[in-house]
């Protein structure tokens, strides 16, 4: 229970409660208006009912032909609302607007392959292993690093317009791509 | 002949992408030689010149090219980033628009010259430009840009005072023809039709604006759009069709599957307008004169619409009848009050049941209704019935284990009545006695009873009160704290929060400062063992500046690694009166960085912002500009910069010598900072604060009383005074402080008051030398020096502004910001 609502601009300035989280990146002023310059329906907030944010998502569309999807580039939930529901809430609002406004084939993420927590959560909501991305992510400042920790997951689940399935595949774990290979 | 072309630049762009600035000047002095008048060699050495430091140089190639008139793209490109860099945004404008004019079918250069007006918020140029390249080359989404022009030049978006401007009928309703000859409709995409939406609605042409949302595109767009959404659902309140909307938010729940809060508030919301609109309709009908069956367009007495309680919630609970010309019943709402309600009553029970625990909207809502209703039956002189301490506890029961629901119930609690509280304590005595650590469910349980009983207190508080209750959550967090790995969370964490809250509240009733001291050992303790909590380290850099022990609080501000648009609203946790702990004359430079760390944020909006603005025209996403403007706006007139800025100028005074030429400088931008409108965008909402019903820790650990535009007024005058009389020029502040502002000092503490005493004695003490002319007045301060050479010592100096650039940034510093930038010639 918490309110759906539009990512602005001027959320920037109210995001505090979730981005002070470790685990929640800062980035510059131009690449949250950069999205919402592009793909403002991508781009999610979830409000608590006394005004506090709760989390938000950050997502846009792209590919070519039949690679073309809608792709979560940022997920976040505040440790105090977290067990909730909530990224499921998000992401399926995501999955629909990729879906009825965007045509897409899949929605994709890439996940840390060391996050078995997250894993399992997006497997809940229907997502599989696609491929696996070598040394995608740069090592965390306070882990031993390791190809786990580096490698990421590109986890897809298929869109109503993926009628082939053509976005699962049972062996996408053992299949490995180069970063530059990646989009 | 283009590839040889791009072979012989290659080099140059190379050194200028490595850094190589000086290669970069000599390999296009050799290709001048060759061709002395080459376009774009010259416009790249400018920028090398520049990259380089060579700011006089640069200049002066820069000069040389924009008096030649160019035209060539990629000339204007490089001298785009060469005025961007000098700060002479405007000059970009005037150059592309010589340019298009001397080629006006090159559309590309056009639509460069649009985006120049929009980078410096000329907005009627840009909606002209924008109109002019519609008709030559007949895109619509030219037609779209003016249209998005003369809106924001309606909203004054932007402008020194922004809203709307006395013209603003005039160009909506120009935009309005706009759209509606457009040659595609507006309904292509959720941005177009959300900018005609907003048109109409600011129009006031509600039932026009009506008609296209329920048409067969417009519902369509509502569904998938949450912006138009958003204003879709204002548009039907403003015009009153409240049953219109409770129907419709109504099915959303309960066939839609749809649980988004707003909905079912605005269900609740909408259903007591109804109520209201039923209400007043029937009274009008008995009271009518005219026969009853004619009741349109009659509206009840003032006196009588006020009658019922509106929502205390702010979500725009009146409703004028006045606006719903045909206030027919829908046929889906019953007409009694009574009826209605109990509906709602079903319908949030029906999916509470339906939905389980996996879902708390069905369960608030409950909660919410019976607030609402509350509300109404005191209005009315009705008694208050129970419901809600029962709904209370129901909630509590099914969702105590989650860390959210102290604050999904506060809000409720805090309408309780005084009999009601008892009761409600004393369910949450007997939960209390049934405390149980061993689990996560029970811990989470634990820490929501704790801080409802703390919240819901309702006797005057002692010392021995705090301290017990100190005493019971810090034996609870030791025995609720597992071992946990140190990326984690600690489970228990909110019990040292909670224990930090009881000390500082004996500490405020008795000022024994012993009580902060406790209240650190259990914060440090509490971060030692969970390193990611930056609740616990807001709290204790809080105190630690209570105390005067600035060091361990700059320490763990950093360590919360606050950045970007952070320290905009977070700076002042740290820089808040900063200038009192700076250690800047012994030598330590922490908090003097700790100001120009912050104040890093307000470049990166000035030069990038307008990127994204330009962006979104780019990518026609109508619905984001405004607000983007308006984000540019709250943060480049930020009140935390200035009061940072001001920090800054007393860390400084106590350190560097006052160089002369300097002085004139800052007392100009200090002016100009007086001139602004500012906006408050500090977040006090994260200092966590678990204290009893209508206390804040925020205020109760403040160093000093908030500071807000009032302080910063004083202090700013204080300043402009005393600079002015050192540089001998006559300003606009007033000479007698005393007087001026007698109401203004409800924000400054009793030092701040003897020192704005002792200014004023100063200042009257001191003899008034003869005063100058600013020009004379600089000549002086600078001995022999030409203005020029002057204007390059503040910049070494550091200036007023914290993070003021360093590099040949000559044309700002001769005159601050002209203050109106941003307006339009018209405006």
């Amino acid at each position: 229970m918490s309110v759906l609502r539009p990512f602005k601009a001027d959320d920037l300035f109210k995001f505090n409660n979730v981005n002070l989280d470790l685990w929640t990146e800062t980035y510059s002023i131009s690449f949250y208006l950069n999205y919402l310059a592009r793909w403002p329906d991508l781009c999610l907030v979830q409000e608590a009912p006394n005004g506090k944010m709760m989390g938000y998502v950050i997502g846009k569309a792209e590919g070519h032909g039949q690679e073309w999807h809608g792709h979560v580039t940022a997920i976040t939930v505040a440790p105090e609302y977290r067990r909730l529901g909530l990224a499921r809430k998000m992401m399926d609002e995501l999955e629909r607007i990729s879906t009825e406004v965007y045509n897409g084939y899949f929605v994709d993420l890439y996940v840390r392959c060391a996050n078995v927590l997250a894993i399992n959560m997006y497997e809940g909501m229907g997502y599989s292993v696609y491929r696996r991305v070598a040394q995608y992510y740069s090592k965390l400042p306070h882990e031993k690093g390791g190809r786990d920790q580096e490698d990421a997951f590109d986890m897809r689940k298929p869109l109503p317009r993926d009628t082939m399935r053509r976005s699962v595949r049972p062996n996408g774990r053992e299949i490995i791509i180069s970063r530059d290979q990646a989009p | 002949m283009v590839d040889q072309e791009q072979r012989k630049l290659k080099p140059i762009y190379d050194a200028l992408d490595s850094g190589s600035y000086k290669a970069a000047i000599q390999t296009c002095n050799k290709l001048l030689k060759k061709q002395p008048q080459h376009e774009t060699i010259r416009a790249l050495k400018s920028l090398a010149l520049l990259r380089a430091n060579k700011a006089e140089e640069a200049i002066q190639l820069c000069d040389e090219i924009l008096a030649s008139k160019p035209t060539d793209d990629t000339v204007l490109g490089i001298m785009q980033h060469v005025l961007k860099h000098l700060d002479r945004t405007p000059e970009i404008t005037a150059m592309f628009e010589d340019a298009f004019k001397k080629q006006p079918g090159n559309e590309e250069l056009g639509a460069q010259t649009f985006m120049s007006h929009i980078r410096v918020g000329s907005w009627k140029s840009a909606q002209l430009i924008a109109l002019k390249l519609f008709k030559s080359f007949k895109q619509p989404k030219y037609l779209f840009w003016s249209i998005m022009s003369a809106v924001l030049q309606a909203q004054n978006a932007g402008g020194v005072n922004p809203g709307m401007t006395d013209n603003a009928p005039i160009l909506l309703n120009l935009a309005l023809r706009m759209v509606t000859s457009s040659p595609i409709p507006s309904y292509v995409s959720p941005d177009h039709f959300y900018l005609h939406l907003t048109i109409l609605k600011t129009l006031d042409k509600l039932d026009e604006a009506y008609e296209h949302i329920q048409s067969e595109r417009g519902k369509r767009l509502c569904e998938t759009s949450l912006v138009v959404d958003e204003l879709r659902r204002e548009i039907f309140l403003a015009k009153g069709a409240c049953r219109e909307e409770a129907v419709l938010c109504g099915e959303r729940l309960s066939k839609k599957g749809d649980r988004n809060w707003i909905t079912f508030l605005s269900l609740i919301d909408s259903t007591f307008d109804v109520i209201k609109l039923n209400e007043s309709q029937s009274k009008c009908e008995t009271d009518s004169v005219a026969p009853a069956t004619d009741s349109e367009g009659a509206g009840p007495p003032p006196s009588e619409a006020k009658e019922t309680p509106s929502s205390t919630e702010g979500n725009g609970g009146e409703v004028d009848p006045e606006l719903t010309p045909k206030p027919t019943p829908h046929p889906e709402l019953p007409l009694e009050p009574q009826a209605l309600i109990d509906g709602l009553r079903e319908l949030f029970e029906r999916l509470a049941k339906e939905d389980g625990l996996k879902e708390r909207g069905g369960h608030l809502a409950s909660l919410q209704l019976e607030k609402r209703v509350r509300i109404r039956e005191e209005g009315q002189g009705k008694s208050v019935p129970d419901t809600l301490v029962s709904l209370l506890k129901q909630y509590f029961n099914n969702f105590s284990d989650k860390t959210c629901c102290f604050e999904d119930l506060k809000t409720y609690v805090a309408s309780l009545q005084e009999r009601e509280l008892t009761s409600w304590l004393g369910f949450l005595k007997e939960q209390a006695d049934a405390c149980d650590f061993s689990t996560p469910a029970g811990l989470a349980r634990s820490i929501n009873v704790f801080k409802l009983q703390r919240f819901s207190s309702t006797s005057r508080r002692t010392e021995a009160d705090e301290q017990t209750d100190a005493a019971t959550y810090l034996k609870a967090y030791f025995e609720a704290l597992p071992d946990l790995s140190e990326t984690d969370l600690q489970p228990a964490d909110d019990l040292a929060i909670l224990a930090a809250n009881g000390l500082v509240s004996a500490w405020v009733i008795t000022r024994k400062e012993t009580y902060l001291h406790q209240a650190l050992v259990v914060l440090e303790c509490a971060s030692s063992k969970s390193k990611q909590n930056y609740q616990l380290r807001i709290l204790a850099v809080r105190i630690y500046r209570l105390l005067a022990a600035n060091g361990p609080a700059l320490s763990h501000y950093r360590t919360m690694d606050v950045k970007q648009v952070q320290t905009d609203t977070l700076s002042h946790l740290i820089l808040s009166r900063g200038s009192t702990y700076s250690l800047a004359p012994v030598g330590d430079v922490g908090m003097t960085q700790e100001c120009i760390t912050a104040s890093d944020i307000y470049n990166q909006n000035s030069s990038d912002t307008a990127d994204m603005i330009i962006k979104a025209f780019q990518f026609e996403k109508y619905s984001q500009i405004t607000e983007f403007v308006e984000f540019e706006d709250r943060l480049d007139n930020s009140l935390q910069r200035d009061l940072t800025r001001l920090e800054y100028v007393r860390m400084k005074f106590t350190t560097e010598k006052l160089e002369p030429e300097a002085l004139l400088l800052e007392l100009q931008e200090l002016e100009f900072v007086l001139e602004k409108m500012h906006h408050d965008n500090r977040d006090f909402a994260v200092i966590p604060n678990y204290q009893p019903r209508g206390q804040s820790l925020a205020d109760q650990t403040s160093m000093g009383v908030v500071r807000g535009f009032q302080w910063l007024t004083v202090f700013l005058q204080l300043y402009i005074r005393a600079y002015a009389r050192a540089c001998r020029v006559e300003t606009s502040v007033a000479s007698d402080m005393n007087t001026f502002l007698s109401g203004w000092l409800s924000e400054m503490t009793e030092d701040e008051k003897t020192f704005l005493k002792f200014s004023q004695i100063l200042h009257e003490w001191i003899p008034c030398p003869p005063l100058l002319s600013r020009e004379a007045a600089m000549a002086a301060l600078t001995g022999t020096a030409t203005p020029s050479d002057a204007t390059a010592a503040p910049a070494q100096n550091g200036g007023v502004d914290p993070a003021a650039k360093t590099n040949g940034d000559q044309e700002r510093k001769q005159s601050p910001p002209p203050p109106h930038v941003k307006q339009d010639g018209s405006g």
